[in-house]
């Protein structure tokens, strides 16, 4: 199997997921709830990605002072509430992390 | 007559402003990304692809968390039913954006449809979908999702250059640069009790899949933390 022919099976998979939901042939009638429910996906999408980096280190839940994904989320999600400005967030959020591992 | 459907008429002067307006509001999540997008690159490089192939990922495939999944397990032999079984799994929370963007996009014709499907990443997500943006605009979402292609591509292009002559690229912890966004796109969403619940079941139920080792972690944590945020939503109607 050639690496280019997994690479556009995966490029297909990945747009078809992206595609298929929004085209008006399918037959596909949100309800209310439906759409209350689906409100909710991007959060939960983003939350159950970030959360593990954040909290787990080497395979164990790490909530110390010595883990530094740990704390700088913490200074991450201040500036988050403080600012709402995604870019300073992020860019400030980066600072503290290599802060914290270079002089702690 | 859908709002989407009226900007067919508008001249092209604020077709443009909508474009460059969307290219802006996604700018600070496509700086954020470029950290990522570097690792990506170098990291193909490092796993034997070609420099063809490391650009093709990010071109055509397009998504950070599949591209990181599928380099290791293209590069450890493994076959290609396991690979897209992964993908797979990786890939379907973007069922549920389709969804979500159903009501503003599937009134397009077919070529706005293919367009606007295939930049349909995270953060593109993040800046058109309803809750965030009340009136959805298509040049808006292209020019947003334009430029994050190419911001994504030519970091890629970055570290396809830097490849191996950057030691220790991954121990930078350029991970924490998808945390940190991630969290940064979330905070400012939690404006109700409900998303409140809904990120926090998100939270512990991801967590204790992970230390668990759970495969499939995204597909239980997802729905669950959906429908406890529904739920949630539902109490509070009741009770008013």
């Amino acid at each position: 199997m050639t690496t280019w022919f997994i690479l556009f099976s995966v490029a297909m998979l990945v747009f078809t997921s992206r595609f298929l939901l929004m085209e008006p042939w399918l037959p596909l009638k949100l309800s209310d709830n439906a759409q209350q429910l689906l409100a909710f996906s991007a959060p939960a999408v983003l939350t159950a990605i970030a959360a593990p980096i954040v909290f787990i280190r080497e395979k164990q839940l790490c909530l110390g002072m010595d883990n530094h994904y740990f704390v700088a989320s913490g200074v991450v999600v201040v500036i988050a509430m403080m600012t709402r400005n995604t870019l300073v967030t992020v860019v400030l959020g980066m600072a503290s992390f290599q802060f914290l591992r270079y002089f702690t | 007559m859908p709002i989407s459907k009226t900007t067919d008429y508008l001249p092209w002067r604020d077709k443009a402003r909508s474009f460059f307006t969307g290219a802006a509001a996604i700018m600070p999540l496509t700086v954020a990304v470029l950290p990522w997008g570097v690792l990506t690159g170098s990291l193909a490089i490092e796993c034997g692809f070609n420099p063809g192939q490391s650009q093709a990922l990010s071109g055509i495939v397009f998504a950070g968390a599949v591209q990181l999944a599928i380099m290791g397990m293209i590069q450890a032999g493994v076959g290609i039913g396991s690979i897209l079984v992964s993908a797979l799994l990786i890939t379907a929370r973007h069922f549920l954006y389709a969804m979500v963007m159903r009501s503003s996009v599937s009134p397009l014709p077919l070529r706005w449809r293919v367009a606007l499907g295939f930049l349909l990443t995270d953060e593109l997500f993040a800046i058109v979908h309803p809750g965030r943006l009340k009136h959805f605009d298509r040049w808006y979402a292209l020019g947003g999702g334009l430029c994050f292609y190419l911001g994504w591509n030519l970091a890629t292009l970055a570290g396809i250059i830097a490849g191996k002559n950057i030691d220790n690229l991954d121990a930078l912890g350029l991970d924490f640069a998808i945390a940190a966004t991630f969290i940064a796109l979330v905070i400012p969403s939690i404006k109700t009790t409900p998303l409140l619940v809904c990120v926090l079941t998100a939270l512990t139920s991801s967590v204790i899949c992970e230390i668990l080792h759970v495969q499939a972690g995204l597909l239980i944590c997802v729905p669950l933390a959906m429908f406890a945020g529904f739920a949630c939503n539902k109490v509070m109607e009741v009770r008013q």
